[in-house]
């Protein structure tokens, strides 16, 4: 008897043990790991941020554009780069479907449009600042790249076409374009490199069928209302860039640098990804929020493992003690029954341990050396305990003579 | 013929239990073995099985010799070939039922045969009366049950030496005297430990174990 109690008293121990172990590991190694989505930019020392300007263009109108333009030097930096998607409108397109907005999603047609006898096609456009150009590497085919970014009304806008336009239009050629309802003159100055691209977020935006246009300065003030409308909503996007920091102090000195924009601004500019998520960032929030969910789940399932293996394992042992005695009863060599009972432990204790290890760092917990070097001490403690008290004479006490229980000292 | 030579086991070097003890065990002969509780009675069954090595002495059957220089391998290749035993706590695997109970130390032997292990196994369950309960799971049956079981499984491979420790004590006359008679049968040397007076007045022999030392009486 003073076997079997001593086994479940092991039982218990291990069973608390492992226990306090595995939450051991998800409360040391968890804190801090899971970040909400506020936190995400500030807690990493380099990476992107966008700039999104909430505003009633309603509330622009008339003499803001100064406004927004003083607030556009303000934000302008090495740091701080335009990237807009917004396509243009080009009467008589001659180029192919591909070169569409909406091409990619299928819906092309949709951005063709007639006015009176005139069909615009609305074609895919990005417009770069000239940093942006340097930072992402981008280069040319032939042509050359933008004498500069400033525009004054009338002038000609350079634009350099992606790969694919190569044999659609060639230097020198010149286009009229509806962009954001002002028409303005595009002269092709360039062609660029196939595969050229911008990384955004690790995804890449791949030019090849695009028209590539500087984010232009408007030098001018704006003479009609028309004009003034074009403006607005041009330097509304501009106030719309990314802004890349190296490190945290950078991120805290653009923030206060919006603040201040902020008190003179109609509307209110924000960081995107901190203050006031995009459907990408809400999605991004939510998978968070859901890994977080199933973290828990999986946390409350490792300590479960953690439980459940060790008792699984025990019980195994208690069920086999008879299956072990009968087999020493019956003459099998005592090694051939350890090496199995070896098998079944170490088998159990793999799933045991490895279950928890994997799910553990599956939810995005790493560990530490020391940690593994515990976890690894603690298998082998349990491994050389548990073979201590699995003797052959415990085995042969237990069939009767329990008196001989702990002394019997001849194997 | 098995010798038992001299046997002398201790533990913890005080508690004496066997000193320089022998006996002489004819094969096919019907043995009891008596004495006081702690004399050593389990002590010399288990030594003889293999299960203990005496610290001094010899246990000699046919060619095999064990001693206490014997190693793990060689008391469990005599034990093997040579001993069933039938324990005070009976070892059934509580997971198997009745039949895979006594059908095990065939399986162990290798034998393929299921339908030899059938016939087999009901052979023997049908004399020791346990036949109906076959299917059932040795942890669903009484003591007594379960001391046929264990006598069945044990005299299924029909080992030479047939060692019984307290193998009646949960019986009740009718089954006693079935199971004696088993063992009163058996074709081989039957060495029973027992307090019961039926039993040992249907043995041949009587040894009595006392003080360390056995005596034939």
């Amino acid at each position: 008897m003073k076997t079997m109690v001593d086994r479940k008293k092991l039982l218990i121990i291990f069973a608390l043990l492992t226990f306090l172990f595995a939450v051991f590991n998800v409360v040391f190694e968890s804190r801090g790991k899971y970040i909400s989505p506020d936190d995400y930019h500030a807690s990493n020392s380099s990476g992107w941020v966008r700039l999104n300007y909430q505003v009633n263009l309603a509330d622009l109108h008339g003499k803001k554009i100064d406004t927004l333009k003083a607030a556009y030097t303000a934000l302008s930096s090495e740091n701080y780069f335009e990237i807009h998607n917004q396509f243009v409108y080009i009467p008589f397109f001659e180029g192919k479907e591909i070169f569409l907005y909406g091409y990619e999603e299928g819906h092309a047609d949709d951005s063709i449009y007639q006015h009176e006898d005139i069909v615009f096609s609305g074609v895919k456009t990005v417009q770069l600042s000239h940093n942006a150009l340097s930072r992402f590497n981008i280069s040319l085919w032939r042509g050359e790249f933008f004498p500069d970014a400033n525009y004054q009304d009338g002038d000609m806008v350079p634009i350099l076409l992606g790969y694919e336009y190569k044999g659609v239009f060639d230097i020198g050629d010149e286009l009229e374009a509806d962009f954001i309802e002002k028409l303005l003159k595009f002269k092709v100055i360039g062609i660029l490199n196939k595969d050229s691209h911008i990384m955004m977020q690790g995804y890449p935006l791949y030019l090849d069928r695009y028209i590539v246009m500087p984010s232009i300065n408007c030098l001018y003030s704006p003479a009609t209302p028309e004009e003034d409308l074009f403006q607005v909503r041009h330097y509304v996007n501009k106030l719309e860039g990314w802004y890349e920091y190296n490190n945290s102090s950078q991120l805290k000195v653009l923030k206060n640098k919006i603040s201040a924009i902020n008190e003179t601004l109609p509307g209110r500019i924000t960081l995107l990804s901190l203050e006031r998520p995009t459907m990408i960032d809400s999605i991004f929030s939510s998978m968070i929020i859901l890994e977080q969910a199933a973290s828990w789940v999986s946390i409350l399932l490792a300590i479960l493992l953690s439980v459940l293996c060790p008792l699984i394992y025990f019980r195994l042992q208690l069920k086999n003690l008879s299956l072990l005695c009968t087999n020493v009863l019956l003459g099998i060599n005592y090694k051939n029954i350890l090496i199995k009972n070896i098998l079944l432990f170490l088998s159990i204790l793999a799933l045991s341990n490895l279950s928890v290890l994997a799910i553990l760092i599956m939810i995005g917990i790493t560990f530490t050396k020391w940690i593994l070097v515990i976890d690894t001490l603690a298998v082998t403690t349990l491994i050389l305990l548990n073979f201590l008290f699995l003797k052959e004479s415990n085995l042969i006490s237990y069939m009767g003579g329990l008196h001989l229980a702990a002394n019997t000292k001849h194997f | 013929m098995l010798q038992i030579q001299s046997i002398s086991k201790s533990f913890d070097k005080k508690n004496i239990v066997l000193d320089q003890a022998g006996m002489v065990v004819q094969d096919y002969s019907k043995v009891a073995v008596i004495g006081k509780s702690g004399c050593g009675k389990t002590t010399l069954l288990n030594i003889i099985a293999g299960l203990l090595s005496p610290d001094d002495g010899e246990i000699i059957y046919k060619d095999f010799s064990l001693t206490s220089k014997s190693n793990s391998k060689e008391r469990s290749d005599f034990r093997f070939n040579h001993v069933g035993i039938i324990p005070q706590r009976l070892c059934l695997i509580n997971e198997y039922n009745v039949f895979q109970n006594i059908a095990y130390p065939l399986r162990l032997k290798g034998v393929k045969d299921n339908k030899f292990i059938i016939d087999k196994v009901k052979d023997i369950a049908n004399r020791l009366n346990i036949a109906e309960l076959l299917n059932k799971k040795t942890s669903l049956l009484s003591t007594g049950q379960c001391q046929r079981v264990a006598l069945a499984r044990a005299i299924i491979t029909s080992p030479p030496i047939l060692l019984a420790d307290e193998p009646t004590s949960a019986l009740d006359s009718e089954t006693r005297a079935i199971v004696m008679s088993e063992f009163i049968n058996y074709p081989g040397t039957v060495i029973i430990v027992s307090h019961d007076s039926h039993v040992i007045s249907s043995c041949q022999e009587v040894f009595l174990i006392e003080d360390g030392r056995i005596t034939k009486m």
